[in-house]
């Protein structure tokens, strides 16, 4: 998916790279937070993991996702900040896949304290008012999309539609689901001690 | 057929539905309007704290905004075997990667317009005609794409007794290339100082025959020179990557500064580029001829540049 934007960074516009920045900075810093502990570390770190994944895109091949690499990238950078502030690094050398596997089992553990389940819950339920108050139209088309990976093209043919209507309502899912939940943080700030 | 609006681009981009061609357009625009910058971010935030279960992110940009802050500064990548070229029709784009990554020698030479001009002065000896019948092929990839800091090049390298083009690859080129630009803007204040007897502005008309003072270095020569440039150091560098010393020449009307560096090289290609010099961009051109690599930089056009370039010839006596 993120194919067509690294091939555009490859032929020399950094412009796509600010998307593929801006689709992921939030997953690597939360990804490098877990190494180092420190969230204003973690931002810092991150910076450096997306220049590093800038600077070796030239050699990116397309072998393996491109989150992936990334996600490898952002782990080995951790690491290196870690060694270079005299911390241990994990123990084991993990490729990306192991420490998907180990961090979600940690996950897991994590969120089995009241205080995360609650924030779980919370985000199911975001989720659920964000498709309630969809139109069917709108909800099955971002449903198909998101939940079940479907293309557009399978997707107008589901809904018997043409595919501009499927693109169309997809991102008008999208804007209202966007809406809802700034208004929802909204709320939460405010009513926030 | 209707042109889709770009908020609904962005959204299709999401999804991998987008086209090459759309791409380019739509980059454009988001350059154009913040707005949809915003809302491509807002919309990943919404995915993955809603779809994928992620965790709850601030909303804010910041780190994006660092990144790409720090980027402008750097030089643009280019991968070796992808070839530069404007998105054609709104097709969905190919994997590249799969096309050949080089043409046949045959095939580039045919393809690429052949330099007609070859330097007199190195006519002298059969090596130095053979090598130049050779160093015509060896011209600017012609993928060159205005507004584009980095260049496709190509080297020439000699297998099982036949010459064939290979991509160079470009972090080594870009290294290299901010060596020099590094010793040129170290060079560039006092140049001016000692140019400024002379301060014409640099024109691509009225190239004057070059001094005697200016004509004479380790060997080298220039053919001619921009009109009110004259010769202001003579310097020895150690280059990072080339490995040996390099000699450098520094030219100056008082405003702009030209650096032509000539070192020993083994490495065959062209590199043209223009870079971010400390005050201005600054224009790069580099060649290689008779088993030395010649680097051309300044502050000028690219064509001026150029011409400096191709104006050093191996002096015969």
């Amino acid at each position: 998916m993120d194919q067509v934007l690294v091939l555009q960074v490859q032929k020399g516009d950094k412009r796509a790279f600010d998307l593929l920045v801006l689709k992921y900075q939030h997953k690597i810093v939360a990804l490098v937070n877990r190494f180092v502990k420190d969230p204003v570390a973690a931002q810092d770190v991150a910076q450096e993991a997306f220049i590093r994944a800038y600077r070796a895109l030239v050699n990116f091949r397309g072998e393996s996702a491109f989150y992936t690499w990334l996600y490898r990238i952002a782990v080995n950078t951790a690491k290196n900040y870690l060694v270079a502030k005299s911390r241990r690094p994990p123990a084991t050398d993990l490729d990306a896949d192991e420490a998907e596997l180990l961090f979600q089992e940690q996950g897991l553990t994590e969120q089995a304290t009241p205080e995360n389940m609650l924030i779980r819950d919370q985000s199911h339920q975001q989720l659920m008012a964000a498709l309630d108050g969809l139109s069917p139209p709108l909800r099955e088309a971002i449903t198909l999309r998101e939940m079940d990976g479907m293309s557009y093209e399978a997707i107008a043919e589901m809904m018997e539609t043409p595919i501009g209507t499927v693109r169309s309502r997809i991102h008008r899912a999208r804007e209202m689901i966007v809406r809802q939940l700034q208004q929802q943080e909204d709320q939460y700030a405010k009513a926030a001690p | 057929m209707q042109k889709q609006p770009p908020e609904e681009q962005l959204s299709a981009l999401m999804d991998g539905e987008l086209s090459a061609a759309d791409l380019d357009q739509l980059l454009n625009e988001i350059e154009q309007r913040p707005a949809l910058r915003e809302q491509w971010s807002n919309h990943h935030r919404a995915r993955h704290l809603l779809f994928e279960q992620g965790e709850p992110a601030p909303q804010s940009n910041q780190l994006a905004d660092r990144v790409s802050a720090t980027l402008a500064q750097q030089p643009t990548i280019l991968a070796p075997g992808l070839p530069l070229r404007e998105p054609s029709d709104a097709t969905t784009l190919k994997p590249d990667i799969d096309e050949p990554a080089m043409d046949t020698p045959a095939t580039v030479a045919s393809a690429r317009k052949i330099r007609p001009w070859i330097p007199m002065a190195l006519a002298a000896s059969l090596a130095s005609v053979s090598f130049l019948l050779l160093q015509q092929q060896w011209q600017p990839s012609p993928y060159v794409v205005a507004g584009r800091e980095a260049v496709a090049a190509t080297e020439w390298v000699e297998v099982e007794g036949a010459w064939v083009e290979r991509w160079i690859n470009p972090l080594d080129r870009q290294e290299r290339a901010r060596s020099y630009l590094v010793r040129h803007d170290e060079q560039r204040t006092v140049a001016r100082q000692r140019g400024s007897l002379v301060s014409t502005a640099p024109s691509l008309e009225g190239f004057a025959e070059p001094t005697a003072e200016v004509k004479r270095v380790v060997g080298w020569r220039l053919g001619w020179l921009p009109e009110g440039f004259r010769e202001v150091e003579t310097l020895r560098h150690q280059i990072p990557l080339s490995g040996g010393e390099v000699t450098h020449r520094i030219l100056s009307n008082g405003d702009a500064v030209f650096s032509i560096f000539i070192e020993h090289s083994s490495q065959k290609g062209v590199d043209e580029r223009q870079m971010d010099g400390k005050r201005q961009p600054v224009n790069l051109y580099s060649y290689f001829a008779l088993g030395h690599r010649i680097t051309v930089l300044g502050e000028v056009p690219m064509e001026m540049v150029k011409k400096v370039a191709h104006s050093v010839e191996a002096e015969s006596g």
